[in-house]
């Protein structure tokens, strides 16, 4: 069954890696709309807040405070989606023998490092230029090498639950 | 939704990977419509009933529901 673009974009996103099918679509969908009016109702009360804040705190803190929230937002969101997709067994791959386990692998290895390089290289800029309003520039190296050797561990963890017998 | 597909592909000999690639769908989908925990769509009943060469009523009519 060929799947559209938004399908494969979907199923990269979530890390889904059998085929889309109605079962997987339910549980995406359900969970989406979960997700959405959750993120609709926070949009809608932190602009309202930000109204209010504003009058008595400095626009500044104001916005550090929301991007913060917003970051704290996101991660809940990824969560409970990732927490959703294991729960339903939407991440296992599907392999019959020793070849298709180790093509698997290897894609799964590929993706995931092709990921957290786009994302972090995307993420350094905005990163940097917050660090060095908090004034701590001497910690944004560090952090980024601790970053990227957590994702590293969590990759392999997932790896082997995945793929080590 | 108690349905007799694990039984009808058995008889016919066909795996549960080769029926779940033919319809499209993952193995753990078919294996949760096999054991009864997700109700498949109208459609991807009659794909199922079509590739074990069946009918819809052989595989999910459970007659002694009224």
């Amino acid at each position: 069954m060929k799947e559209s673009l938004f399908i494969k974009l979907v199923k990269y996103f979530y890390g889904i890696s059998k085929p889309f099918d109605e079962f997987a679509r339910d549980v995406i969908n359900d969970a989406g709309n979960k997700i959405a009016i959750g993120l609709m109702v926070y949009l809608l009360m932190s602009a309202y807040a930000l109204m209010v804040l504003i009058r008595w705190f400095s626009p500044m803190n104001v916005v550090s405070g929301v991007i913060m929230a917003d970051i704290f937002v996101h991660l809940i969101a990824s969560a409970y989606m990732s927490r959703i997709i294991r729960k339903n067994k939407l991440d296992c791959y599907e392999f019959d023998n020793e070849e298709e386990r180790k093509i698997y692998g290897k894609r799964f290895i590929i993706s995931r490092i092709f990921t957290t390089v786009l994302t972090l290289s995307l993420a350094m800029y905005p990163i940097s230029v917050w660090f060095r309003y908090l004034g701590m520039s001497e910690s944004i190296f560090p952090s980024f090498i601790g970053c990227f050797i957590g994702i590293l561990v969590a990759i392999y963890t997932q790896y082997c639950r995945q793929f080590k017998k | 939704m108690e349905n007799r597909v694990r039984e009808i592909r058995t008889k016919e000999n066909v795996q549960q990977k080769d029926l779940a690639k033919s319809v499209g769908i993952s193995r753990q989908t078919l294996s949760l419509i096999e054991k009864g925990e997700y109700n498949p769509s109208l459609k991807l009943c009659f794909n199922i009933a079509k590739a074990l060469k069946t009918d819809l009523n052989t595989l999910f009519w459970n007659e002694g529901v009224e």
